[in-house]
């Protein structure tokens, strides 16, 4: 084979192999900390956006996480469930209150849909804090335990006591997320997504239910938003309501557009590079937010369809006229 | 005891109108979703500290100077941060929030965070038919009812104010009927943002000025607009006092987190069942 | 989509190698010299969003109790000099950032010691990790959830700085003063902490003879105390009591004067009295009780104002936040100095045995053990000021009820 498509195919294999090796190289624990919780911004960025390819933008991530982050813990402490039953659990929860919800909300379009999942997103954050006898009010839930132990004897040993061993349920997490969005926006529903959010019209004279596919998009976006709320929960080991707020959302939202909302990869190139910008900058103390707002506004003059366009710039550039 | 409940509530009422008549004038006429508007309210009371409290100027003086120099940054913002972005969801939401850091962090650089007072011009305490009110408040209302009143006059009487509902209303046959889109969406801008800096000096004079008091004010706004309808001003008067009433009343009957549910349920209703709001258009 | 994978996979690499250059960057500390070396101290503090208010001062109180006792020559551990280096880190406004900041204090910067965390909801989290990694913590605020301090949390301690322990002295000296009050409600931040600190106020007030009509509880985000306050008057109280932070407290003293209530106000946080009197405004400042000084009365102990020149030298103003800042990290450097060890089980040990601790209120002692099981409770003197006519009171020093 040339050379054109050998480094196609080995950059997955080599990607996969650095991805796994991390830990080995990488023993800091709080490196292994930002890579988690980096994980956990690609997982819900990257679910915003398989929302948004219907052609609806949505700021109720964050109380889908916190459905998922209750449920898990819930399901967990009071009912005495184990992890890996209470996490796929979780996302159904959410993902069943998000199509409960957005049934009614589905004829919403544009910005009356956004902002319904913004007050959707206030109401979950004030009924979890009122619910005080379910989910401990304000001061939340907090010793929520380990995923359980995952013992193969001579090949795995994972007790989750360490970080490395959440990085490496942080990565099958990731994985699991791309893999199954990418695999249902490439299918005939995405397809369907797709004519949905160019013309709602025009889909519909073709016989696309687009109120049906708007629905299973929002509900499919919240299943992987409950999910990364469940992993959240047992990795931070505490909740409160207040983590689950509209900075969330909005934060979420944002690494989607800085990232680029067009392509699969854009809001996990957002969420990489926005994760670990606040990180880089600590050493500006108070000031930390000019460096975030910098940034932002970097990209979004200069780079409106986001980050990841910037190597189609450079080809453009390249290409001879 | 239930005409001081009511009276609480108009009392809030105005406020929530005045901010978000700014806001509806930002989002119906520049097109804009201004996530920053809260911090606009902000300055706007920092702006009032600035003359009033540091300089030693008389409080109405600095409320109207306040009012003009936050309304020329408005201009200014919205000539960079915002006008880009015009129809433009994502990059707007993109834009506003990178305005919110900034505004906030320099705020924070410049006045501190601590707690600021703006002394009222009046001091005391009235009795209006059986309820209690400060000073401070009762000239919010008025100051409210005034620039309200102000700007229905303005949008009726004058020929920009005409070709601002025009703009609200549909930009490209506003633009085809020769109307400068831009020149108006300046306007509609520095009233906007003078409005919301008003409100936050009132708001500063009755309780206090911190950094952080824009995120309150740019929900109620939102709530406000939602329910009244965008771009029309009778529906953000009776929606601002009616989500007043709601927090004023239903808080005192029975406690603020049912207020809070209260309010949230009559938004999400209202989006549901009538999206385009009391008196919005269709 | 193969050509976006090997994008992708080039800025994974990217990332890594930009990760491991801030863990290069970062464990190359200064090199000590001959003679001084550094102690690192971590600071976890708010330093960005809503709760910042109360944290910077806090965070700039630090600051100076350090630059205070380094220019003093720092401390000396078995004849070697040590300065003290605060570290601070951001803790922002969540569960999730804080332990983040935390993680990077106790695993990059590997401190041993920390002081610190306003944020209500961020306290108990943190504690999992300093308590497993053996950093001592000595804390800014507290929540009084009794898995805050306890004989569980071996590392932590914490000043006298939570309503719960100015409860008895205060109510005593409201019943003294005003024996004309009988009945009481209260009116509380909806924190963590509200339930069981009205528990603890009832069975107090109940046993001075008083009558607690009702719990309030509002949002810190409350600004308008108007509705809150006549629902409040309307069961027609003698006194109100409050918690927390200057612009409620402020905020409730206006409304409720504003509103023709007339009875005393107890605030049983330690708020700043100065800060409160400029948000509630002199006509409106009349029979409120606090347990914290004002920072500018005469009457303040020498160390008081010692640190209250520090404090305005550097930062052009101080109130009770920022004193109350020195406190936490004066205590544990005299703490670490008592032991003559920098390992955190014997500092741990010392202090808690420690029945003589200079505070910038007076002289304090460790105490705690049967409220909360471990002696790890700083009990020192506290000030009642009393807020007459726009004026402030100092009416003298007293001692928290912390058995």
């Amino acid at each position: 084979m040339d050379r054109r498509k050998i480094v196609p195919l080995l950059s997955p294999a080599i990607l996969l192999i650095v991805l796994l090796l991390v830990p080995v190289f990488i023993s800091q624990p709080y490196v292994l900390h930002v890579l988690i919780v980096m994980g956990i911004n690609i997982t819900l960025a990257t679910s915003l956006r398989f929302i948004a390819t219907v052609g609806q933008f949505s700021l109720a991530h964050a109380g889908m996480v916190s459905i998922g982050a209750y449920s898990s813990a819930l399901l967990v402490i009071k009912l005495g469930l184990s992890f890996w039953a209470a996490l796929p659990l979780a996302g159904l929860t959410a993902m069943s209150i998000a199509f409960l919800v957005g049934s009614p909300f589905v004829r919403l379009k544009g910005i009356y849909f956004t902002m319904v999942t913004l007050f959707l997103t206030e109401f979950i954050t004030l009924l979890v804090t009122e619910w005080r006898n379910l989910t401990g009010g304000v001061q939340g839930i907090i010793s929520i335990p380990r995923p359980n132990a995952i013992v193969l004897p001579g090949l795995l040993n994972l007790t989750f006591a360490s970080k490395v061993d959440f990085y490496y349920l942080a990565l099958a997490m990731v994985g699991f997320t791309l893999i199954s969005l990418y695999a249902i926006e490439s299918s005939r529903i995405g397809i369907a997504f797709s004519s949905v959010r160019q013309s709602e019209a025009l889909a519909e004279s073709i016989g696309v239910n687009s109120a049906g596919f708007r629905i299973l998009a929002f509900s499919l976006g919240c299943f992987f938003a409950g999910i990364a709320g469940a992993f959240y929960g047992h990795y931070f080991s505490a909740i409160a309501p207040g983590s689950f707020g509209f900075l969330l959302s909005i934060n979420v939202f944002i690494y989607m557009v800085v990232g680029g909302l067009r392509r699969f990869a854009g809001p996990i190139i957002g969420a990489i590079i926005l994760t670990l910008i606040p990180e880089l900058a600590r050493a500006f103390k108070e000031y930390e937010p000019f460096v975030f707002a910098a940034i932002l506004l970097v990209v979004i003059f200069f780079l409106r369809e986001g980050l990841i366009s910037l190597p189609v710039l450079f080809r453009k550039r390249r290409a001879p006229r | 005891m239930i005409e001081q409940n009511i009276l609480n509530g108009l009392m809030s009422g105005w406020i929530y109108i005045l901010v978000a008549l700014g806001l509806t004038l930002v989002l119906s006429i520049v097109g804009i979703v201004q996530l920053a508007h809260g911090e606009v309210y902000m300055i706007g009371a920092y702006t009032v500290y600035c003359f009033c409290v540091v300089l030693g100027l008389n409080f109405f003086l600095s409320l109207l100077i306040s009012i003009l120099l936050v309304g020329l940054l408005g201009v200014v913002l919205e000539r960079f941060f915002l006008r880009p972005f015009r129809d433009d969801v994502e990059g707007a939401i993109v834009s506003t929030i990178a305005l919110i850091l900034i505004l906030q962090t320099a705020v924070v650089g410049i006045a501190g965070v601590g707690y600021k007072e703006i002394p009222s011009p009046i001091q005391g305490v009235l009795t209006i038919l059986g309820a209690r009110l400060s000073w401070e408040r009762l000239i919010a209302i008025l100051a409210s009812m005034v620039l309200v009143s102000a700007l229905l006059i303005f949008i009726e009487k004058t020929r920009t104010g005409q070709a601002m509902i025009a703009v609200s209303e549909n930009r490209e046959a506003a633009a085809l009927q020769g109307i400068n889109v831009n020149r108006v969406s300046s306007v509609a801008m520095f009233m906007g943002c003078g409005l919301a800096a008003a409100a936050g000096a009132l708001t500063g004079a009755i309780f206090d000025l911190t950094p952080f008091m824009g995120g309150f004010a740019l929900m109620k706004g939102i709530g406000v607009i939602i329910v009244g309808g965008l771009g029309s001003i009778p529906g953000a008067i009776i929606a601002g006092l009616i989500l007043g009433l709601v927090d004023g009343v239903v808080t005192a009957l029975f406690s603020v987190q049912v207020a809070s549910i209260t309010g949230l349920i009559v938004i999400i209703l209202i989006l549901l069942f009538r999206p385009q709001g009391l008196f919005g258009h269709g | 989509m193969m050509k976006r994978l090997s994008l992708i996979s080039l800025m994974v690499m990217l990332v890594c190698g930009l990760t491991l250059s801030i863990c290069a960057k970062e464990s190359s500390a200064a090199p000590p010299t001959a003679e001084t070396k550094t102690l690192k101290i971590g600071v976890m503090s708010n330093l960005t969003g809503p709760i910042s208010t109360a944290a910077i001062p806090h965070t700039r109180g630090t600051q100076v109790a350090v630059d205070w006792i380094n220019s003093k020559g720092g401390i000396t551990i078995k004849g070697q000099k040590y300065l003290i280096e605060p570290v601070i880190e951001d803790v922002k406004e969540t569960v999730d950032t804080a332990i983040t900041a935390v993680t990077k204090l106790v695993e990059l910067h590997k401190v041993k010691f920390a002081v610190g965390l306003i944020g209500p909801t961020q306290i108990l989290p943190v504690t999992s990790l300093t308590e497993q990694a053996k950093v001592i913590r000595s804390l800014w605020h507290g929540e009084g959830h009794p898995k805050e301090l306890s004989a569980d949390t071996p590392y932590t301690f914490r000043v006298s700085v939570i309503p719960r322990d100015f409860i008895v002295p205060l109510l005593k000296y409201q019943v003294k003063t005003y024996p004309e009050v009988k009945k009481i409600s209260m009116l509380f931040i909806e924190n963590p902490g509200a339930a069981p600190l009205f528990e603890r106020t009832k069975k107090v007030a109940e046993a001075l003879g008083l009558t607690v009509l009702g719990l309030y509880v509002y949002p810190v985000s409350t600004r308008d105390f108007y509705p809150l306050v006549t629902k409040v008057m309307a069961s027609n109280p003698d006194a109100i009591i409050t918690d927390g932070l200057p612009h409620l407290a402020g905020g409730t003293l206006k409304a409720a004067r504003e509103l023709g209530f007339k009875g005393p106000i107890i605030n049983l946080a330690p708020t700043c009295p100065n800060v409160v009197l400029k948000i509630a405004g002199k006509p409106f400042a009349d029979n409120f009780i606090v347990g914290a000084p004002d920072v500018y009365s005469p009457k303040m102990t020498p160390m008081i104002k010692t640190v209250r020149t520090m404090l305005l030298d550097k930062y052009k103003e101080v109130t009770w936040d920022y004193i109350r800042g020195f406190d936490p990290t004066w205590w544990m450097i005299q703490a670490i100095e008592k032991a003559q060890s920098l390992d955190p089980t014997d500092v741990a040990k010392t202090w808690e045995k420690m029945d003589r601790i200079e505070a910038t209120t007076g002289i304090g002692k460790m105490g705690g053990q049967q409220s909360y099981g471990i002696n790890h409770v700083g009990v020192i003197p506290f000030a009642i000021t009393r807020m007459v006519n726009g004026e402030l009171e100092h009416v003298g020093w007293f001692t928290p009820d912390i058995p």
